[in-house]
C-alpha cells in the first residue's frame, strides 16, 4: 500500500493544495507568537488553536483534492474503501509534520522563553492533539460526506467552535486548559501526553465514520 | 458472467446500466440481494473520468501500476505500451489535466489494462473516443476476454455492441433479460503459411480447406487475435467478412 501513499502524496505536493493552510498557519505563528516572552506554554496554547483550524483546512483539501472517479478507481483497484480512506489520513497526518514542526520551533525562534525538553513534549503533544483532531473534523467535512462545500464550511466552522467551547466534546478544550493551567510543564506532559492519545482514538472514529457515511452514499 | 465473455449491457438512459457496473465491481452495495464475485483483480472504466492532476500521463499510469503491484519498469513499459497503441495525442507526458475528455478516457481505458484484470468493467467506454480508439478498444477489450478475463460494458450503439459483446442483455423497468448469444458470425479466408492447428484455437467455430485456401468461421469480434496468429506464422490474409449464422 506504500505505492498508493506515495501517489497520493505526490498528487498532493504538486496540486499545492497544502500552501493556503500552511501560509496561513505561519501568518497566525507570526500574529500570535512572535515576541512573546511569557511561558512557552501559553505561547503554544495559541498554537493549539491555530493548528486545529489550519488542519481541519488541510484535511478538507486534501481530500476535496481527489477528483470522485479517480477515487472509485482508486477503491477498485484496491478492493477496500476503508484501506483507501487509511492510506488518505496517512497523508494528511504527513502534511501536518510541517505545521507541527513550525508550532513547536517558531514560538521558541521569535519569543523569549526558558525552553526545556519538558516544555518542548508538552507543546508537541497539545499541538499533535489539535492536528488529529482537526484532521477529524476535516475527514467528516470533506466532499465524501458533505458533497456541497459551503455547507462543509459551515460545518467545519461550527464543529470547530464547538470543540473549543465545550469541555468534553473533543480533547481540545481540555488541551487549551491545561496549557493555560499554572502548573510546570513537567507536570502538564502526561495528562496532554493522554489527551493526544485520545486524540488518536477521536480520529480514528472519525474514520470509520466517515467510511460508513461515504459508503451510505453510494 | 464467465471468463472470456464479453457482456453488454444494453437499455434506455437511467436503466440503472452503470448501477449494474458499480454493484459489480463493488462501489455500490444492493439495497436487497447479494453480491458475489470471484475475481481477484478488477479493473473499472468509469463512464466520465476527469483528472486535476499535474502528474502526466505517462507518471499517473506507472503510479496505478505500482498501486497493482506491478514493479516500476514493467509498469512504465505497459504504460508506454498501451498509451502508443490508443494513441494519445500530445504524447505521454502531457498533464493529466490538460487532457481532453477523449484523451482522458484513453488514459482511463489504460490504467484498466496495465495488469491483465479477471474482471474488467467499461460505463460507456467508446464514448468520446475517435474512430481509430474505437477499433483499438475492440481489439483490447477482445484480447483481455481471450486471456481469461470477465467483459462487462455499457453502449448505446447497436452497431459496437453487434461486433463487440459475446452476450447482451437489457435492462428494462429493473429486470435484466438476456436477449442472446451473439449471432453475427465472421469468415476468414486465408493462405497458408506455417503450420497451424486450428481445432485447437478456442474461438475457431469451423475450418473449410478449399483449393489450397483455407477458411475460418469465428464470432464476430473474436477474429482478431486468430488473424494475428495467422499473420505470425507467415498466413496471408485474402479476405475478411461477416456473415449471419444459420
Amino acid at each position: 500500500m506504500s505505492a498508493l501513499y506515495r501517489y497520493l502524496l505526490m498528487s498532493v505536493l504538486l496540486s499545492q493544495r497544502y500552501l493556503p493552510p500552511t501560509l496561513i498557519f505561519l501568518a497566525a505563528m507570526a500574529v500570535g507568537t512572535t515576541s512573546d516572552n511569557g511561558p512557552l506554554q501559553s505561547s503554544y496554547s495559541f498554537c493549539v488553536l491555530a493548528m486545529l483550524v489550519c488542519t481541519t483546512w488541510l484535511t478538507v483539501s486534501i481530500l476535496n483534492h481527489e477528483d470522485p472517479t479517480q477515487r472509485q478507481i482508486t477503491v477498485v483497484m484496491v478492493g477496500s474503501s476503508l484501506r483507501v480512506l487509511v492510506i488518505t489520513v496517512a497523508v494528511v497526518v504527513t502534511w501536518c509534520v510541517p505545521l507541527l514542526v513550525i508550532g513547536l520551533v517558531y514560538p521558541i525562534v521569535t519569543g523569549k522563553h526558558v525552553v526545556t525538553a519538558s516544555d518542548l513534549a508538552v507543546g508537541a503533544a497539545a499541538q499533535l492533539g489539535a492536528a488529529l483532531v482537526g484532521a477529524a473534523i476535516g475527514l467528516l467535512c470533506s466532499r465524501l460526506v458533505i458533497r456541497r462545500i459551503g455547507i462543509a464550511m459551515l460545518t467545519a466552522a461550527a464543529a470547530i467552535l464547538l470543540a473549543l467551547l465545550l469541555q468534553w466534546i473533543s480533547p481540545i478544550r481540555p488541551i487549551m486548559t491545561v496549557l493555560s493551567n499554572e502548573k510546570t510543564a513537567g507536570a502538564n506532559a502526561v495528562p496532554l501526553t493522554l489527551l493526544a492519545a485520545l486524540s488518536v482514538v477521536f480520529l480514528i472514529a472519525a474514520v470509520f465514520a466517515t467510511k460508513a457515511l461515504a459508503d451510505r452514499k453510494e | 458472467m464467465n471468463a472470456g465473455e464479453l457482456l453488454a449491457l444494453i437499455g434506455a438512459n437511467g436503466s440503472g446500466k452503470s448501477t449494474v457496473l458499480r454493484l459489480m465491481v463493488g462501489l455500490s452495495r444492493p439495497s436487497s440481494g447479494s453480491v458475489e464475485r470471484n475475481a481477484r483483480a478488477v479493473s473499472y472504466v468509469p463512464d466520465v473520468f476527469a483528472s486535476h492532476d499535474r502528474l502526466s500521463a505517462s507518471a499517473y499510469l506507472r503510479h496505478m501500476g505500482r498501486i497493482r503491484g506491478l514493479d516500476a519498469s514493467t509498469a512504465r513499459q505497459r504504460a508506454l505500451g498501451l498509451l502508443d497503441r490508443l494513441a494519445l495525442s500530445g504524447g505521454a507526458d502531457t498533464p493529466m489535466r490538460m487532457l481532453s475528455k477523449g484523451n482522458a478516457q484513453k488514459v482511463a481505458l489504460a490504467q484498466a489494462l496495465l495488469d491483465p484484470p479477471q474482471l474488467l468493467v467499461l460505463d460507456e467506454p467508446w464514448a468520446g473516443l475517435d474512430a481509430t480508439a474505437h477499433a483499438t478498444l475492440r481489439e483490447l477489450l477482445t484480447e483481455t476476454a481471450e486471456q481469461g478475463a470477465a467483459v462487462a460494458f455499457t453502449e448505446h450503439s447497436a452497431d459496437v455492441v453487434r461486433s463487440t459483446a459475446t452476450r447482451v442483455c437489457e435492462i428494462e423497468h429493473g429486470i435484466l433479460t438476456t436477449l442472446g448469444q451473439q449471432l453475427n458470425l465472421t469468415e476468414v479466408s486465408l493462405v497458408p503459411g506455417s503450420e497451424i492447428d486450428w481445432a485447437q484455437h478456442p474461438d475457431v467455430l469451423d475450418v473449410r480447406r478449399d483449393a489450397g485456401n483455407v477458411t475460418l468461421t469465428l464470432p464476430t469480434g473474436r477474429h482478431d487475435a486468430a488473424l494475428l496468429t495467422a499473420l505470425n506464422h507467415g498466413w496471408s490474409v485474402t479476405t475478411v467478412r461477416q456473415v449471419k449464422a444459420q
